[in-house]
Order: C-alpha cells, then sequence, then structure tokens
C-alpha cells in the first residue's frame, strides 16, 4: 500500500510541469522604473483628489429648520417635527445678514444647515445660514372640468371636487383663452394676486 | 409457518394500498371545491393594486441635495400618458410622461431654500403626489 502511494505521488510530481509566464517581465532600469512609479503615482493621486470632491460635494445635505436649543458646540434643528443635532468645528462657516460665528446663532432663528450626515440625526455642518422667517408660498394646482370661460374678461370657472372654483387668465400664460373650452377637463397652476386666483400655467386636456 | 409469513406480508400490502388510495381520493375531494373558488379570487389578487409612492417616483434631485448651479434637471416616473405638473418657488411645469412613464425636465432655483411639488394627473384626476425641499448655494464649501 505504502509502496503504491510512494508510486502514485512520484509519478504526479514528475509529470507536473511548471506554470511559464507567456510573455516574459521586460526588463527595466532602476530610474525608469522609479519614473514610471512616480507618474502613476501622480495620477492616482490626482483621481483620487478628484473622486473624493465629487463625493464630498454629493454627499453635502441641506436641511432648513428652526434652532430650539444651543450648547457649546452644537445646535438643535428642528425640522417638520423632526430633531436633528448639529455639530459644528472650526471649519463651519456662518451668516446672518453677514459674516457671523457661532455666537451669533439664537434659539427661534431659522437655519439652513449644508453639511454631511454621519448619523440619521447628526449632522457636521460646513455651513449654517440663518434666513428671515418668511414662510415659503409655492403656486398652487387646480384640476377639474372647465364649466365656462368668457374669452373677454378671461374669466374661468372649473368644477373641482370641492365646489366651483373663479380664476382669472393670466396675459402671461402660454396657454390661450379659446383653449378652454366648457366641459373640458382641466389641470392649471395658478397664484394668489390679491385676493383672485390668477392662473399661470394650464393644460386642457 | 412461512405460508403465514407470506399471506400476512401480501395481506398487509394490500391493506396499505387501499388505505394509501382512500387518502388520496379524499385529498382530491377536499381539494378540488376550494380551487374553483379560488381561481377568479386568485386572478383579481395578481392585478396589481396602485400605491401611491409607487405611482410618483421622483429620481432625481434627491430630497435635502445641495446644488451650486440654478438649473437643476428633475426625473421620475409615473404611469404612462399621465401629466406631471411640477411647482417650486420660481418655476413651474407641466409636461407629459412618455410610454413608459418617465418624465424628464429641468427647473430653475433660488437661492436657498427650494421646495419642489410634483403632482401627477391622469386627465383631471390627480394619481400622486409628492414634494422634496433643496438648497441651492453659490458658496463654495469645503
Amino acid at each position: 500500500m505504502i509502496k503504491k502511494t510512494i508510486l502514485t505521488l512520484s509519478l504526479l510530481l514528475t509529470f507536473t510541469s511548471p506554470i511559464l509566464a507567456v510573455t516574459s517581465t521586460p526588463s527595466a532600469t532602476p530610474t525608469e522604473a522609479q519614473d514610471q512609479v512616480t507618474i502613476i503615482r501622480n495620477i492616482v493621486q490626482q483621481n483620487l483628489a478628484t473622486a473624493e470632491a465629487m463625493i464630498r460635494k454629493s454627499s453635502l445635505v441641506g436641511y432648513i429648520g428652526r434652532i430650539s436649543a444651543i450648547s457649546s458646540t452644537s445646535i438643535t434643528l428642528k425640522f417638520n417635527g423632526d430633531t436633528f443635532q448639529v455639530r459644528t468645528s472650526e471649519d463651519t462657516t456662518y451668516n446672518k445678514s453677514g459674516k457671523a460665528n457661532f455666537s451669533s446663532l439664537a434659539i427661534q432663528d431659522k437655519a439652513i444647515v449644508i453639511g454631511t450626515m454621519t448619523n440619521k440625526d447628526i449632522i457636521d455642518a460646513k455651513r449654517i445660514v440663518i434666513i428671515k422667517d418668511v414662510p415659503s408660498e409655492l403656486p398652487q394646482v387646480v384640476s377639474g372640468k372647465i364649466l365656462s370661460a368668457d374669452t373677454k374678461t378671461r374669466i374661468i370657472i372649473i368644477r373641482t371636487l370641492s365646489g366651483d372654483q373663479t380664476f382669472i387668465l393670466s396675459r402671461r400664460a402660454v396657454l390661450k383663452i379659446d383653449k378652454f373650452v366648457s366641459g373640458k377637463p382641466v389641470v392649471a397652476i395658478f397664484e394668489m394676486q390679491g385676493e383672485d386666483q390668477v392662473i399661470t400655467t394650464a393644460k386642457v386636456f | 409457518m412461512r405460508k403465514e409469513v407470506i399471506f400476512a406480508l401480501i395481506l398487509g400490502s394490500l391493506l396499505g394500498g387501499i388505505i394509501l388510495y382512500g387518502i388520496k381520493l379524499a385529498n382530491n375531494a377536499a381539494s378540488s371545491p376550494s380551487q374553483l373558488e379560488t381561481s377568479p379570487t386568485t386572478k383579481t389578487q395578481v392585478t396589481p393594486v396602485p400605491k401611491a409612492a409607487e405611482d410618483l417616483i421622483i429620481s432625481t434631485p434627491e430630497n435635502h441635495a445641495v446644488f451650486f448651479e440654478s438649473t437643476i434637471p428633475v426625473k421620475g416616473s409615473s404611469l404612462p400618458g399621465s401629466t406631471i405638473v411640477i411647482v417650486t418657488e420660481d418655476d413651474q411645469k407641466i409636461i407629459d410622461t412618455d410610454i413608459n412613464g418617465s418624465f424628464d425636465t429641468t427647473i430653475e432655483l433660488i437661492g436657498g431654500e427650494n421646495n419642489i411639488l410634483v403632482n401627477s394627473f391622469m386627465s383631471d384626476t390627480l394619481i400622486a403626489s409628492a414634494s422634496i425641499q433643496v438648497i441651492y448655494t453659490t458658496t463654495v464649501i469645503e
């Protein structure tokens, strides 16, 4: 048995051929090799720096909220019922009607915080801007069926789910008043101008 | 003695066979009516029930993204043939989706806070609505 095993192993080792490289490695002088290494290192470093800058830029987040607490180096920001801890550092820049610093921040200030999210509720701030407390007013959207459209007064009445509503078609609107045919479905964007609901953009189906 | 053993084996096999056949018949009888009843139900269950969140997807921009350019792309998808209404503080768009339900446009941002409201309509019926918030700044952030 031992003899058989030895014989088998010997045969295997005898017929195992060495694996050779298809092409031989070109010989290079030490200086040439060093130059190539330096070039490659520089290219890699440049690419890394570019990638790093791109990742840093794309990983930035921005939150708008109200400052609810201030500690020695961080603030608490409340946004839509969520609370975030905003950590500041020496690199954090501030703006409050001009250049500011951490001590310029006050509780109840409305702030834009730009930074990186390190945890789901922790932001490392790069920049904090205190903004005016003006509520953001977006134009509104209405949809329904056109009941009537007066070509002279530009008054359009639309039957919506919440009842009939009266609008005025803006003169700036691309869609002309004659396209508003009664009975047709419509989707429109309007904004309040005084007490008037003025349609600025619309699509009649 | 040997005859008795062979007889017992044959009888046992026969009895076992009969019992197995009986069980199979009983199983078939029990499952057939319920299969008939459930077939149409299964068909209706296979039809996907539209969910508001899936009916409108904003793929670009991401919520709370920070931009350094005032014009940004808004991309996403909704139902094929739907109309997309995009409203921001400074821009308004009404566009149609393509045959796959995709939409792609650009919007203008204002400095600071920008709320982007996207509504999807099928004719005058609102299908889904989504809103995101992005920041536009010209300040270089290191």
